[in-house]
């Protein structure tokens, strides 16, 4: 045990930094839980006490949630964590926090079987354990995380198998892969085309292996039910409908700007639109500005802010690319290094957001690796000028160093101040008043629409007022119906809903919890105001009035 | 090498004109071009640019001052073709065509092969960025002639040190860009490529043209607003408050978290300038740009192309492993002078100034081509075809370039500018100033004849916009209108914004008032001819 530490203590202190970031207050950091982690905590007790989500849907295969059809790996196995731990809002975090740290260890051991050197497994872990998209996704309750860590181990057995002819690797490989394609939609569509690609790679070394159908039959019998559920389910499509790049609203201007008097030419002109457009996006990915300093949207101040990859790794992303290119073995590693990034990159090309950081959380994990190439044989470099090389290795890693504080800095305390009101804050607290005064009134009406800068609607505004009422997930299933009001949503005495103010200031013996878009301070009796909800910046969110 | 010999290069360079010359009105000029092109025909017909100063140096624009040499050309080919498209178009179709020539003689120092050359050439030559900015006056194409230039006779030409310091002098009167790369581009040129002349000669023109760059700087610092051009235009990065403000702002949030202001202030302070700059850079030069859509505000770009057509950043990609796999003297150049060529995009930020890119796609051109001859020969094919689709699919499309750029490049604005004036005959003529981004100078290209609106009295017109052009009025948005009374009124070309002011200052029914409606290229209405019985004011 002892010599096992030893000889692995630079993997054992990477391992626990990476753990110390993505642990260190897990529970504060992000300062609120967004509608995305309250759907899926509140849906994964209902799950757990009930076998239903809130809606009453038993066991379903895709969450209605807030109308966006979420996958369900994440919210089940949240529930499982509800079964340990009990009704927490730490529960939603901890799996995604937990595969991102169990990414360190498949990183260093994917990379040492791909690239078989062991100085580039840990420059790799390495840049795992600090890289802000890591940090950044382990910490808000992010399902992909687990897909790609089920990605590389699965790749890793694949290795293996080429290695050693073994084939329970190939059996564990299928199994893992299976788990990683149900974890998030788009992996459905990656993962068999990296599988396929790879074995075109590597087909010549497969067909030296006595060829076994089984792993692949286990496979194919593991995926079925989800391919059979994403193409028979109307939710599931409804899901990809709503995020795919047909709803960019650049791409309808051009469709409409293009429009011809000739139906043939109409065809054929808005195909080539589509297409040109999509390629153009795909091209977009590849923004620097995006990729090392703004990508990851933290903050409102332009270029200062943090990309998915530190500014400080670019340098490593060249040299790694440099090194690949320069040295002529590694031929069918660099090809696929190149494919996994070209192909993991779709999916952002694909759907309507300008970038979409956390659908290309893979081609970031491959980034990740050629910088770990690039760290590595940059240090291998400097180690040959003896004189300067602790100098300039000093230099190296206070620069990495200054570059992981800049970005703690800015995810731990700029990132609340910036963009506290996409985090959902101040939910939490209008759901705790708002039961505080439960027995004070007849009802109580919450207006989610709410917004810093411009309005917009808390959609899972019921969810946060059921968990932080500890409501019963059973009782709340059979309460919770829409009303004749716009959006309006009821149980118990609570009504999520537009307000109209001028009918609904006539009302008694209610508790209305409105913001500045739904109803203007100057139109409201200020004696009536009993609390005033802020963001986190300061600036009045909500207040509530008195009836 | 006889004309046989030479038969595909005549027929890249002939295709090359063609298809520059190709529906020659397209695209419309935007104001600033409008500008140039009625400046030249001013200053060949009277000698006056359109404020009436006798020959100058330093020209007005909408953003900026410019230098003269663009204007120069124009009015040149003005002089020769006369006051229509031929005549402000065809020197730079032709400056657009001689870089397919120069590429051609360039693509030769990297890789003597006749493919090689020919393929380079053709790139350049049908490059969407190329044939848009070859089709309208502009000093990016200028520069990117002149670089291109500067090299053939630096690096591969027999040494002509007179024309090689005329080409330098002609640079440096092009653009304010070119003060920046030209010091810094011919001697690194010098140094590391040029072998037929002496150490002594290179540093004396290294010098010289330091020189000259450094004077040219200090006296334009020194006229008046030059200093404001220069901050506004070349180092806006200094002045952009947004950059200052994020730093305020970050730093603030820490401190008001209880963090130390010793750390606060080491993690943002100014040398946020220098990351943000050199981001600034970084972002105008990804692939998007290159392959992707060249202007994404589609002012200067076709609507659905990159500077270089979309497929070819297959071969770009092969190209650049193969120099980057291949590390050679003459590679390492291709890679540093895009460096060199566009390095002041850092003190621009946050301006996009793509245009500025240009100089560069030659350069490009060579690296893709490296890469297309290493490529299999069926990828090869379907490179090519897919390159002729894309090509012909832009140009099938432009129509859509032109609608899509409607505010900036007016198409219409020709036909309601000259049927104003014709109904307006000698009387007075008020028009909105919203139809079009800096209406005046459409006014003075698109009407037959010369309007001179002034008579020189503005020595240094820094962003100077004309508001009376003889007896044509641009109606601003704090302009009023009244019942004239005893006053004359004028005849009216009226935007929606100003219809809507008639109608409700003066409770005019618009509808019976209006003479006739001018549609823009989407069918929309878009200007109102009123006749004269409203005055402005």
């Amino acid at each position: 045990m002892r010599s096992l530490i030893l000889n692995n203590k630079i993997f054992i202190v990477i391992f626990l930094l990476g753990a110390f970031l993505r642990f260190f207050r897990l529970g504060d950091y992000p300062i609120h839980l967004n509608h995305d982690e309250m759907t899926q905590l509140y849906d994964s007790i209902s799950i757990a006490q009930t076998g239903k989500d809130i809606y009453g849907n038993f066991l379903p295969f895709i969450f209605p949630s807030i109308g966006d059809f979420k996958p369900p790996f994440y919210t089940y196995i949240t529930s499982i964590f509800y079964f340990v731990l009990g009704w927490n809002e730490l529960i939603i975090r901890l799996p995604g926090a937990i595969f991102g740290v169990l990414i360190i260890p498949a990183i260093y051991f994917f990379t040492l079987e791909f690239l078989k050197k062991r100085s580039i497994a840990l420059a790799s872990a390495f840049f795992t354990a600090i890289a802000p998209f890591e940090i950044f996704f382990a910490r808000k309750s992010f399902e992909n995380g687990a897909g790609v860590f089920m990605l590389l181990i699965g790749f890793m057995f694949l290795f293996k198998f080429l290695k050693r002819p073994d084939v329970r690797w190939l059996y564990f490989s299928a199994v893992v892969f299976a788990f990683g394609m149900y974890t998030y939609f788009s992996h459905a569509l990656i993962i068999p085309i990296l599988l396929v690609v790879f074995v075109i790679k590597y087909r010549a070394e497969f067909a030296n292996r006595v060829f076994n159908i089984f792993p692949v039959l286990l496979l194919l019998f593991l995926i079925a039910p989800l391919f059979f559920m994403i193409l028979s389910n109307s939710n599931v499509r409804y899901r990809s409908q709503t995020v795919f790049i047909g709803q960019d609203r650049e791409l309808g201007r051009l469709l409409e700007v293009g429009k011809t008097s000739n139906q043939f030419s109409d065809f054929f002109v808005h195909t080539y639109i589509y297409v040109d457009y999509v390629l153009d996006k795909y091209l977009k990915q590849f923004d620097p500005v995006y990729l090392f300093a703004n990508g990851l949207d933290l903050t409102n101040q332009g270029l200062m802010g943090a990309g998915p990859l530190l500014l400080v790794q670019m340098l490593f992303v060249l040299l790694g690319i440099l090194f690949l290119i320069r040295n002529n073995f590694l031929t069918k590693e660099k090809s696929f290094i190149l494919l996994w990034v070209l192909i993991a990159m779709l999916p952002s090309a694909l759907t309507f957001e300008k970038h979409s950081p956390h659908r290309v959380v893979m081609v970031f994990v491959m980034l990740n690796i050629v910088s770990g190439i690039g760290l590595s044989y940059f240090i291998d470099f400097i180690k040959r000028c003896r004189k300067y090389s602790f100098t300039i290795l000093l230099v190296t890693f206070s620069a990495i160093f200054l570059n992981v504080i800049y970005f703690l800095h800015i995810y731990f305390i700029n990132y609340p101040y910036e963009k506290s009101e996409y985090l959902q804050y101040p939910f939490k607290d209008v759901a705790e008043f708002a039961w505080s005064q439960y027995p004070n009134f007849e009802s109580i009406v919450f207006d989610p629409s709410f917004g810093d800068f411009s309005p917009m609607v808390g959609v899972g505004a019921h969810y946060y007022l059921g968990y932080f009422g500890h409501y019963p997930p059973e009782k709340f299933q059979k309460e919770l119906h829409t009303g004749s009001n716009p959006r309006e949503m009821i149980f118990d005495k609570f009504s999520i809903r537009q307000v109209y103010w001028p009918a609904d200031r006539s009302r008694k013996d209610t508790l209305f919890i409105v913001s500045i878009w739904s109803v203007p301070l100057s139109d409201v009796d200020q004696s009536l105001i009993i609390k005033r909800f802020n963001f986190y910046n300061g600036k009045l969110a909500f207040y509530a009035i008195k009836l | 090498m006889n004309i046989k010999n030479k038969k595909w290069i005549i027929i890249i360079i002939v295709l090359g004109f063609l298809i520059r010359l190709f529906w020659i009105d397209f695209p419309k000029f935007t104001a600033d071009e409008a500008r140039i092109a009625y400046r030249g025909y001013t200053l060949i017909t009277e000698g006056r640019d359109e404020l009436g100063r006798v020959f100058p140096f330093i020209f007005n624009s909408s953003q900026d001052y410019q230098l003269p040499l663009t204007t120069y050309i124009t009015a040149l080919g003005i002089g020769i073709f006369g006051k229509n498209d031929y005549g402000a178009r065809l020197p730079f179709i032709l400056l657009g065509t001689m870089i397919v020539v120069i590429s051609y003689k360039i693509a030769q120092f990297f890789n003597p092969r006749k493919e090689f050359c020919l393929f380079v050439s053709a790139i350049v030559a049908f490059s969407p960025g190329m044939i848009f900015l070859s089709k309208v006056p502009n000093e990016s194409l200028v520069l990117t002639i002149l670089v291109m230039l500067l090299f053939y006779l630096l690096a591969v030409k027999r040494f002509n040190l007179r024309l090689i310091v005329l080409v330098i002098i002609l640079s440096l009167i092009t653009s304010k860009f070119s003060w920046f790369i030209i010091p810094i581009f011919v001697p690194f040129v010098l140094f590391f490529f040029t072998n037929s002349v002496n150490k002594r000669i290179k540093i004396r023109i290294s010098l010289l043209v330091i020189c000259i760059s450094i004077s040219l700087f200090l006296i334009y610092f020194n006229i008046p607003q030059g200093k404001r051009s220069l901050i506004e235009n070349n180092f806006s990065l200094f002045q952009d408050t947004s950059v200052t403000n994020g730093i305020d702002k970050l730093r603030g949030q820490g401190l008001e978290s209880g963090g130390l202001p010793f750390i606060e202030k080491s993690l943002f302070n100014k040398t946020h300038f220098i990351s943000i700059g050199f981001l600034n850079w970084l972002s105008q030069m990804q692939p998007y740009f290159f392959f992707g859509k060249f202007d994404e505000k589609n002012i200067d770009g076709f609507v659905n192309a990159g500077s270089l057509q979309k497929i070819l950043i297959i071969p770009f990609l092969a190209g650049l492993f193969y120099i980057l796999s291949n590390i050679e003297k003459k590679y390492l150049f291709l890679l540093i002078s895009i460096g060199i060529l566009t390095y002041p995009l850092i003190f621009a930020a946050p301006f996009n100034n793509l245009k500025s890119i240009l100089p560069v796609i030659p350069f490009l051109a060579i690296i893709t081509v490296f890469g297309f001859i290493h490529l299999r020969k069926f990828l090869r094919v379907v490179i090519i075809i897919l390159f002729m689709f894309e090509l012909g699919f832009m140009f099938l499309n432009m129509d859509m370039s032109t609608r899509i750029a409607q505010y900036e490049r007016p198409t219409w604005i020709q036909e309601v500018i000259r049927d104003g004036l014709k109904r307006s005959g000698t009387q007075k003529l008020a028009i909105s100033d919203n139809l079009a981004s800096d209406l005046g100078v459409f006014v003075q290209w698109y009407m037959e004849g010369k309007m001179m609106g002034l008579d020189g009295d503005i020595i240094f017109p820094y962003k100077f916009r004309q508001t009376e052009i003889s007896n044509i009025r641009i109606i601003s948005s704090d302009s009023g209108f009244y019942m004239c009374g005893t006053d004359i009124p004028a005849n009216v070309i009226a935007s929606k914004r100003d219809v809507k002011k008639i109608a409700s200052w003066l409770n005019v029914k618009t509808e019976l008032a209006i003479k006739n409606a001018y549609k823009n290229d989407r069918g929309e209405d878009i200007a109102y001819f009123f006749d004269p019985t409203i005055c402005v004011h």
